[in-house]
């Protein structure tokens, strides 16, 4: 009867494998499609801006440039945090830090759909593995013993030890290997090709389900009626993937609350109001000397400047408190996840399919080094009073976001290293509670 | 006895942590309810402060109207960090709402969702599971069935006493639940009408639970062996509780498909570059409003105007904007509509798609909510702008200024932001088709109950 039950859940499983990695493919189609249409609308208003540069209109006229951050190779895989960051911003010479992310509208999707979370292949993997990992493995050796076979098996000459591995073993052969097939077949086919990034998804299938045919043992070794290992199997899923993760995050909401984004923002629209106040005041007191010989490029457009990098400073203290709160909050977030394996399986799935929050603000970094790359070229341009040629328009660079290389970074072998070891830890206690396994 | 103590316990903790997620919940709403309230004294301040100026550059440096903190949201969050907590207010366009709790987390972020609520939803079935899924079904119970029916006792009076014990279990645990949650809640600002919301949502979850109870005994009833009874009602629990509502969502994007933010708003900027254009004195919408306008005063240019032509092209343009705006949301949200039935299909299927958001509508942090607070803002944010409008229009500038200038802050002082609120009769009546399904699944779980009774007096 067991067996054709695993046949039905690894079927199961293989149909919302296959459904997550096609719902995997649609967000990765989806995001493109976003991504082109922002390229076009980039490509309308360089043409737009063309003309004028074409007219030699007496200002410095660059390109905005609208940078954004593509799907990773992987991607298909996990949705991650890819929605709880900005993928397009929008550079302009003059515009500042609070500029960078304010045209990208935040994701308009359904609130509802958004609470429940994606279906995705990184949910197959960390809720409904372990579900299938267990409901073929809760009764691994408490039905020998609740059967009264147990003690008969151990008259021969094998230890206990060597009884529960050769079962795991083959209970792993049947169940996580073909698991881990499907896995990785249902991501090429939904269009991951990366092979590195492949692998790193097999090691940490493999690494996960371990994870959960260890549990499978403790429990089995603990209790020895079948009914009770059930419950026991599903209590431990319903602790390890959902309660514990949501309550450290409470843990950590209640300890490090996320930094107060609505107060920073108002606080930053007071200082900037304050400040183009100041600048006013003084520019109408203090108005700038006329050039002789007049310069091409008018004056008011260095004063425009000369405020804008005044308001920067300005305002950069508040800026760097705000990105301090919010990284320290991020570095308890992931100090946390490496106590709970479901979190560090997510977070190691999220960094191979590059919806992690680090790639997020990495290209969040290299946005705002784009804004101030720009604002030199301005500013160099102010300085020589020329304007800027067709051929110099031409030749701004695009953004293009820069990857870190690594798909086996510091951070993903940190989760899988928290897997192991917490695998590692539950062998040692079954190790210890093997005299118990002996007893019906 | 190894289950009966284990489950106490378990049931001891689970409610602990809920009463732990519920506290931690509340002292994160008193913090946001705080932020929210000094952010919004700093906007007035900022608005009121702007002094004697364009009224239309006011309507560009706009203003940020705060969603409320709900007092429920502690028991059940719903979608709550999932909404944006902000929307700023300006002339010609209608901002979403921003600042989404969930935006700039980690991993971790992910497996958010442990409230009261949810407890009652997921885990509270599974222990009603856990405590009744033998009461008929293993050899001790079988053969304590046997002497019942054997003293006269009727199949019907067995199971129906059977189902009343799970349900005076379940409803103990309904009665610790709101006993961990009513302190955090009452510690809040509550109004009469939470309170009433709040019945309203426990009658909800009454019903739900009873669903559990009755499919529990009546699944224990049909089979004889406990184990499989176990494996069946465990394998409904995983199916209906976690499953299901993960999958129907997903199944609902798919048939519905929301369009991503940047072809939303691509959408309406080309929508909008086809309407009249009030800034672009060459736009040929603009021109044909201002000949009407001309015509209607009898005059040729718009000197010889009694208003001020700018205010008047302004007031022309937010209207039209507006509507093309509400026109634009009104689309995405009957989307929002599509993909909720799409949902409620799957309640067939499932009762927790059904309490889900039958809990979140009157704890007031369902997309309901959040939508007439989106409509509140709208609302003001049009009369805003038309005060301001409205103001140039009845004022021309002064000889010598290019516009005219005047203290924002007191020709605004009578626009008042009225939030939107749902009354608990709306609630209501919204969530019917939620409360029908609940209703059909009891009533689906009783006879069940009554063929599993008939079952077992056929067999004995």
């Amino acid at each position: 009867m067991r067996d054709r039950a695993l046949l039905v859940l690894l079927v199961l499983l293989s149909c919302f494998g296959c459904y997550a990695g096609w719902n995997g493919a649609n967000w990765v189609k989806e995001r493109e499609t976003a991504i082109e249409l922002v390229r076009n609308q980039e490509q309308l208003a360089m043409v737009k801006r063309r003309q004028f540069v074409a007219q030699s209109y007496p200002s410095v006229i660059l390109p905005s440039i609208q940078p954004v951050l593509r799907p990773g190779a992987m991607g298909v895989i996990s949705v991650g945090q890819a929605e709880a960051y900005p993928y397009v911003a929008e550079v302009s010479p003059l515009g500042d830090y609070s500029d960078l992310f304010r045209g990208g509208w935040a994701d308009i999707a359904n609130p509802d759909v958004r609470a429940a979370g994606p279906f995705d292949l990184a949910f197959v993997i960390v809720f409904l593995l372990p579900l299938v990992i267990l409901a073929t493995s809760y009764d691994l050796w408490s039905r020998e013993r609740e059967s009264g076979v147990a003690a008969l098996i151990l008259s021969q000459p094998v230890t206990i030890a060597e009884l529960i591995a050769a079962k795991v073993l083959a209970r792993g052969g049947v169940v996580l290997l073909p698991s881990t097939v499907m896995l990785l077949s249902v991501s090429i086919l939904a269009g991951a090709r990366d092979m590195m990034g492949l692998l790193a998804l097999a090691f940490v299938v493999l690494a996960y389900g371990c994870f959960w045919l260890a549990i499978s043992v403790l429990i089995n070794l603990v209790i020895s009626r079948s009914t009770a290992a059930a419950i026991a199997s599903g209590v431990a899923w319903l602790v390890m993937v959902v309660m514990a993760p949501s309550l450290a995050l409470a843990a950590v909401d209640l300890a490090m609350p996320a930094p107060a984004r609505l107060s920073f923002a108002t606080e930053l629209k007071a200082q900037k109001s304050a400040m183009t106040e100041v600048q006013h005041h003084y520019r109408d007191s203090h108005s700038t000397p006329e050039r002789k010989p007049g310069s091409r490029i008018p004056d008011r457009l260095r004063d425009l400047y000369a405020n804008r990098v005044a308001q920067d400073k300005g305002i950069a203290p508040l800026i760097a408190a705000h990105r301090r709160a919010e990284s320290e909050r991020r570095h308890a977030l992931d100090w946390v996840r490496l106590w709970l394996p479901s979190v560090a399986v997510q977070d190691a799935l999220d960094r191979i399919a590059g919806s992690d929050a680090d790639r997020a603000l990495a290209f969040e970094k290299q946005a705002r080094e784009a804004q101030l790359h720009l604002r030199h070229r301005y500013k160099d341009y102010l300085d020589r009073d020329t304007v800027v040629t067709l051929a110099e328009y031409d030749a701004v660079p695009s953004f293009y976001f820069r990857e870190a290389t690594e798909v086996f970074a510091d951070k993903t072998l940190a989760d899988l290293a928290s897997v192991l070891t917490a695998t590692a830890l539950i062998l040692l206690a079954a190790r210890t509670l093997c005299g118990r396994a002996a007893t019906p | 006895m190894w289950r009966e103590r284990r489950l106490l316990w378990f049931t001891l903790a689970v409610v602990l942590l809920a009463g732990a997620s519920l506290v931690s919940n509340a002292a994160r709403l008193a913090l946001q309810a705080q932020e929210r309230q000094a952010a919004t004294e700093q906007e007035a301040r900022l608005w009121h402060d702007q002094g004697i100026i364009d009224p239309h550059d006011a309507a560009h440096v706009g203003r940020a109207v705060h969603s409320p903190v709900r007092p429920l949201a502690a028991f059940d969050p719903g979608i709550s960090d999932f909404v944006g907590s902000s929307v700023f207010i300006e002339g010609h366009v209608q901002n979403p709402a921003r600042y989404r709790p969930i935006e700039g987390g980690a991993a971790l972020s992910r497996f958010t969702g442990f409230s009261a609520a949810w407890t009652l939803q997921v885990v509270a079935p599974l222990m009603i599971i856990l405590a009744g899924f033998a009461t008929m079904s293993g050899e001790l119970a079988r053969a304590r069935l046997r002497q019942e029916l054997g003293a006269g006792a009727s199949t019907t009076a067995l199971v129906a006493g059977r189902l009343m014990a799970l349900v005076a279990m379940a409803g103990l645990l309904m009665v610790l639940m709101i006993g961990a949650t009513m302190p955090a809640i009452l510690l809040q600002d509550v109004s009469e009408a939470d309170v009433k919301a709040f019945a309203a949502l426990s009658a909800g979850y009454v019903l739900y639970l009873f669903v559990f109870c009755a499919l529990t005994v009546a699944v224990s009833g049909l089979f004889v062996s406990a184990r499989t009874t176990l494996v069946v009602l465990l394998g409904f629990w995983a199916f209906a509780t976690v499953l299901l509502p993960r999958v129907a969502p997903a199944v609902a994007e798919t048939l519905a498909p929301t369009p991503s933010a940047v072809a939303f708003k691509s959408a309406l900027i080309e929508d909008a570059e086809k309407d009249v254009d009030v800034h672009d004195p060459k736009d040929q919408g603009l021109k044909a409003f201002k000949a009407g306008l001309l015509a209607n005063y009898g005059v040729s240019d718009v000197a010889d105007l009694p208003i001020n032509f700018r205010g008047a092209k302004y007031e022309y343009g937010e209207k039209l904007s507006t509507e093309r705006n509400r026109r634009h949301f009104d689309q995405l949200y009957k989307v929002y509509r599509r993909q909720d039935r799409v949902q409620r299909m799957f309640a067939l299927l499932s009762p927790t798609i059904s309490v889900k958001p039958w809990s979140r509508a009157f704890a007031s942090t369902g997309f309901g909510a959040h939508l007439s607070y989106l409509r509140g803002v709208e609302d003001y944010r049009f009369r805003l702008m038309q005060k301001l409008n409205v103001e140039i229009k009845h004022h021309k500038p002064q000889s010598g200024e290019r516009h005219y200038a005047t203290e924002i802050a007191s020709i605004t002082r009578d626009v008042i932001y009225r939030p939107g609120e749902l009354s608990l009769y709306d609630v209501a009546k919204a969530q019917a088709p939620n409360l029908a399904i609940l209703l059909v699944w009891a009533v689906l779980a009783i006879g069940l109950t009554g063929v599993s009774a008939q079952r077992l007096g056929q067999r004995w």
